[in-house]
């Protein structure tokens, strides 16, 4: 376990470390001129010389890029050129409204999710099955942004229990913070419970029809049983999988909900940061992101270990 | 009264019968060997008396279990019954354990449902079931840590751990090789007989049942044909379908022309090694290799028929994946027509596989479920140096389907529509399309029922006399060996220990794998000699 554990780090290190030659190659060295890019073509010669002052442009690249990355190390990402504020109070500003709406999304998705899967593996092709698995459909296919103007016209016009949008910030208190997250988890939280409840269910499924769950029988481990103590922990693979790919959306993906409640999350960071141009914020805010997919995909990894004592060798 | 009594048990599944009216009882501490081909219900019949039927099925008649009626029983009862006092071993070991759960958690779960005892006795129990079973120490391994037998231990450990009345075996020892199937089934019966259990043993083959069981019960198509003594019955069968049974356990394919010794061989090996370097336990001990195959050498004549038998494991398909260029050799050489072949030696390679064609032992995984049989069997074709054109080809795929008996209207059809005999005869036409020199049939007919199986080795026979081709056989099944071969070579360890006509090394074995490996082979003549003689 501690060699597989050791291993894993190291590969998510080197992933990291490619990343970052990536990203700074797509944004840095491709041809054409960053400065003229963020300024358009009007500029002055002037502002041009600045901002490329500024942006270090003229130095060689190994020395750029060893700057960027023991910038990226020291969480010094330098200065946004729309917002002129440092980037890294940005994205802390923004990481303080994302990170929150995903784990909690995640949380409630979960929650959700794996009982009404057991749920309806338990009762496969009854009409408990046929009804939480029909309804997961529907969540499946409607689309998140819709369903949070149904939401906000339900609960915040119609109700008046929370704020249609907008988000007040933890200083102003966290209940009143809370309060502004709540439609947006839900909005998030919904369909992905549909998707991770159908997946809990057919890997349950699934488990439930192999060998060893015969065999557990046969020594006289009743239905139910089988299902928690046997199929359950074997389900968990996929499961596990499915979770870690909708957390590393829930970050960066939801900018049109993000939109549709006026939150100021990552999401909408990086798209005003691309339409603006601003490369610094670009450059710092997606590298933030790929570190926390890495991350993401190492926990993943290592909860299949957890899962699984075959995958402790690999 | 009995302690197992099925009444006229008969099973439909979505209305289609799959039993009908069986009749059998088992008295404690006597074997009864329930004993048919494939599909004739032989599990059916086993997972009704575990009330384990899959969910479509539905069944009628009695069964009953020392008195308590099994069909009437709720699924509350049936929990304490299974495992409780009716035990049941598996075919597939290397499915059958939940690979998450350690062995020690998988036998001391039995132990704690039905005799309600604390965690810890429940585990010392399992630690005592694991020594009994001959694995001792072994609580806190995980399955895929263990041998396909060691695992079949498990099971057997598992399903006697509460200890039952009744132990229930479907087809336990199939997927071993036959020196691991008479431990396991020596295995079985100890256990059965010291703790005084009714066995019901399930198998497709009568050799393994023949010396083993006190009743024998036939079953064709989801009906008892047969049923008595079991010397008494295969001695002299009252039915047909047991006469053929008997006959097809024992029959050997008529060989029409012997190999003659000829010139230079067709293929030949020298000192060929493999090694495998093994996982790495620790980053402080360096990486033991493991030597899969050591200096093997061998020759093949035109048109002989050899055999490479061994246990599992013991190498005989690293060789086969090495001669057919699937594998590299570590050392050594391989000569095909006198030319060495090389795995860079790509022209050279695709020359000698034209040649050299293979047979596998699955007859189910080995084709593409989406493609036709002409696609399928017209494969190798692409081997040759010019294009057929398309009527040439079709011709070519139906005159290698007619070689092995079948039609040329299987032509459009899909494997799925095919039998586990036919599949092995279109694996077979797909080898021989190329007119080869040299097939090499890995298991060729271990996944078979008997009677297909002897159907299989006659073919196989007779392509060699009309055609010429030389087979290396990889098997573990002596019988088969003895069918078909001209020479046999015995493995061992990665080693080739013993070589000779199949008369001198089945008869007069030399070496102790040799021995090892013929006592271990059940024998179906051999059986009822002894008894005769009694």
């Amino acid at each position: 376990m501690g060699a597989f554990l050791a291993r894993r780090l190291l590969v998510a290190l080197l992933t990291l470390l490619l990343a970052s030659l990536v990203v700074f190659a797509v944004l840095e060295v491709l041809p054409g001129d960053p400065a003229r890019l963020m300024l358009g073509m009007n500029a002055s010669p002037e502002a041009l010389a600045a901002l490329r002052e500024q942006m270090g442009l003229e130095q060689p690249l190994l020395t750029r890029y060893l700057a960027w990355t023991s910038g990226l190390l020291s969480f010094d990402l330098g200065r946004s050129y729309t917002y002129s504020v440092p980037v890294s109070a940005l994205v802390l500003e923004r990481l303080s409204v994302s990170l929150p709406l995903a784990l909690a999304s995640l949380t409630l998705s979960t929650l959700i999710a794996i009982p009404v899967g057991i749920f309806a593996a338990s009762r496969r092709g009854a009409t408990g099955d046929t009804l939480s698995m029909g309804l997961a459909q529907v969540g499946v296919a409607i689309p998140n942004f819709w369903f949070a103007l149904l939401l906000v016209y339900l609960f915040a016009v119609w109700l008046r229990w929370v704020p249609a949008g907008g988000f007040p910030g933890w200083g102003a208190g966290v209940w009143p913070a809370m309060k502004a997250l709540i439609l947006p988890t839900l909005a998030l939280a919904l369909p992905q419970a549909a998707i991770l409840a159908r997946v809990t269910r057919a890997a349950l499924i699934d488990a439930l029809d192999q060998d060893y769950i015969r065999t557990a029988r046969a020594k006289g481990v009743s239905r139910s049983s089988v299902l928690w103590r046997h199929a359950l922990r074997n389900a968990m693979i996929p499961v596990a999988t499915i979770m870690g790919l909708q957390f590393a959306f829930l970050l960066a993906g939801t900018v049109v909900v993000e939109n549709v409640f006026y939150l100021p999350g990552l999401g909408r960071l990086i798209f005003q940061a691309i339409t603006q141009r601003d490369l610094i914020v670009v450059e710092s805010v997606v590298m933030l992101l790929v570190a926390s997919v890495i991350l993401i995909n190492l926990l993943v990894d290592l909860s299949y270990a957890l899962i699984d004592p075959r995958q402790r060798v690999a | 009264m009995s302690l197992l009594a099925l009444q006229n048990l008969s099973v439909t599944i979505d209305g289609k019968p799959i039993l009908r009216g069986i009749d059998l009882s088992v008295e404690s501490g006597r074997t009864v060997a329930l004993v048919g081909e494939s599909g004739s219900g032989k599990s059916m019949t086993a997972l009704s008396v575990m009330r384990l039927l899959p969910r479509n099925a539905a069944a009628s008649g009695t069964i009953t279990l020392s008195g308590i009626d099994l069909m009437h029983a709720t699924e509350r009862q049936m929990c304490t019954l299974r495992g409780g006092r009716v035990g049941m071993v598996f075919q597939e070991p290397m499915t059958a354990l939940n690979p998450v759960k350690t062995i020690g958690e998988q036998i001391a779960e039995g132990i704690r449902i039905h005799l309600r005892s604390t965690f810890r006795e429940a585990q010392d129990r399992a630690a005592g079931m694991l020594d009994r079973v001959g694995l001792p120490g072994m609580l806190h391994r995980y399955p895929h840590e263990l041998s396909g037998g060691q695992r079949q231990r498990v099971d057997i450990a598992i399903a006697c751990a509460a200890e039952p009345e009744l132990l229930i075996a479907d087809e336990p020892t199939s997927a071993l090789d036959v020196v691991i199937q008479k431990q396991i089934l020596d295995l079985l019966q100890n256990l059965a007989s010291e703790r005084g259990m009714g066995l019901l043993l399930i198998s497709h083959d009568l050799a393994v049942v023949a010396d083993r069981a006190d009743e024998i019960v036939v079953l064709k198509d989801g009906a008892v044909v047969e049923h008595g003594k079991t010397i008494d019955t295969l001695r002299t069968p009252a039915h047909p379908y047991t006469l053929e049974l008997t006959r097809a356990s024992s029959r050997l394919p008529a060989r029409p022309r012997r190999h003659e010794a000829a010139l230079s061989p067709l293929l030949e090996t020298r000192n060929l090694t493999r090694d495998y370097v093994e996982r790495r336990t620790s980053w402080l001990t360096p990486r033991q290799p493991f030597r899969a195959v050591d200096s093997a050498s061998l020759s093949i004549e035109p048109g002989q028929s050899v055999a490479l038998v061994g246990r599992s494991g013991c190498g005989k398909s690293t060789l086969a994946r090495m001669i057919l260029g699937l594998d590299r050799p570590t050392s050594g050489e391989i000569l095909f027509e006198g030319k060495p072949l090389h795995l860079e030696d790509r022209q050279g390679l695709n020359e000698a596989r034209r040649a050299m064609q293979v047979v596998f032992q699955d007859p189910y995984g080995s084709f593409d479920p989406r493609q036709t049989v002409e696609k399928l069997v017209a494969e190798p074709l692409h081997l040759l140096p010019q294009r057929l054109g398309k009527a040439e080809r079709h011709e070519r795929v139906a005159e290698a389907l007619a070689q092995v008996g079948l039609s040329a209207e299987s032509l459009s059809r899909y494997p799925h529509e095919f039998s586990g005999g036919q599949r092995q005869r279109l694996a077979i036409a797909r080898a021989i399309i190329l007119r080869p020199k040299l097939i090499i049939a890995d298991e060729p007919v271990s996944a078979l029922d008997v009677s297909i199986r002897a159907r299989i080795l006659e073919l196989f026979a007779d392509l060699n006399a009309r055609l010429g081709v030389a087979y290396l056989f990889i098997t573990h099944d002596l019988q088969v060996a003895r069918a078909v071969a001209d020479e046999v070579l015995v493995m061992d360890n990665g080693h080739i220990v013993e070589r000779g006509p199949p008369s001198n090394v089945f008869d007069r074995p030399q070496t102790e794998p040799a021995k090892a490996l013929v006592a271990a082979t059940p024998d179906l003549g051999r059986t009822l000699a002894q008894h005769s003689a009694i």
